[in-house]
């Protein structure tokens, strides 16, 4: 990682790098392989910030943000992605759903 | 209104079990406890019973509306404040919070009401064989504007698709259990108008082939 990834503001969550990802698949999978406490983790660390960072990135059109904007855009298009499976599943033990592979998303 | 998001999934089922089976509401507070909660339920109405019904000559359409004491959790209450648009997209014509229309044969229509302006989904079952099918929906929502309000569409999407995997889960168990011819018939109470209709006018254009 060479910190400057996010904008300076958000540098802190530079630990959560591996989270800034583009597409639904990808954001999928990161969730279907991460450890429970990883994701809680995430969860914990981006939550308290999210009203700041949409707050920032609305200075820009959400079609044309500058590269750093999208990362941290990305990012917490992946914490919309779990807050369901933190704030309100907790087990995805409880869920019958058909498998995510069979389930396929096209962004 | 553009096309943001794609879902497909090959089930093992006839593509009338998947269509029927999300034809009806009453089934939400008890297969999506886990998933919406409390977003349909209403203080006389824990049931989700329709608040409008409509059959038309080839279609029909239900509704319901939402729960305005619905509990949001944390990210949602937090993007629903956030969610800004300047464009207010309301449809005109809508009846209640939530339509469903079922288009003859395979197509449905869902309207639904948003924080920032309304948006629609569409399905389509296409048969690939008696007890397989292709299930595709699809997402439509006004241009995001900025990141609050596509964070806030991407919640929406993200809550939904999870009832709609839910769904094709039991889709498949219910082709199961009919292919087991176990029972003889399926008696559809009045929640369930909106299926037998559908099944009336199958009948009707069939008789015509």
């Amino acid at each position: 990682m060479n910190g400057d990834q996010l904008p300076e503001a958000f540098r802190d969550l530079e630990r959560f790098i591996s989270w800034s990802l583009p597409s639904e698949r990808e954001r999928i999978a990161k969730r279907l392989a991460t450890p429970m406490d990883d994701i809680i983790e995430f969860h914990g660390g981006i939550l308290p910030k999210l009203e700041a960072i949409i707050t920032y990135l609305n200075q820009y059109p959400y079609a044309d943000m500058p590269d750093d904007c999208q990362r941290l855009c990305d990012m917490a298009l992946s914490l919309v992605e779990i807050s369901n499976l933190v704030e309100m599943y907790k087990n995805p033990a409880v869920l019958n759903m058909i498998e995510a592979e069979r389930f396929v998303a096209y962004d | 209104m553009k096309l943001l998001k794609t879902y497909k999934v090959e089930e093992n089922a006839n593509w009338k079990t998947g269509l029927d089976a999300q034809n009806e509401l009453y089934h939400l507070p008890f297969q999506h406890r886990y998933t919406i909660g409390d977003s349909f339920l209403l203080k006389d109405n824990k049931y989700c019973r329709f608040s409008n019904v409509n059959l038309y000559n080839y279609h029909s359409v239900w509704s319901c509306e939402y729960n305005p004491k619905h509990k949001p959790l944390p990210t949602e209450a937090l993007l629903n404040r956030m969610d800004s648009a300047l464009t207010n997209i309301r449809f005109d014509k809508r009846i209640s919070d939530f339509d469903w229309y079922l288009i003859f044969p395979n197509m449905a229509l869902l309207l639904f009401t948003g924080p920032s302006g309304d948006f629609f989904m569409t399905y389509n079952f296409w048969p690939l064989s008696v007890d397989r099918c292709l299930w595709e929906m699809r997402y439509h929502f006004p241009p995001a504007e900025n990141s609050g309000q596509r964070l806030a569409q991407e919640w929406s999407i993200g809550q939904l698709r999870d009832t709609l995997m839910e769904d094709a889960f039991q889709h498949e168990k219910i082709q199961k259990g009919l292919a087991s011819r176990a029972r003889t018939h399926m008696i559809m109470q009045d929640e369930e108008i909106t299926i037998r209709y559908f099944h009336e006018v199958l009948e009707r254009e069939m008789a015509k082939v």
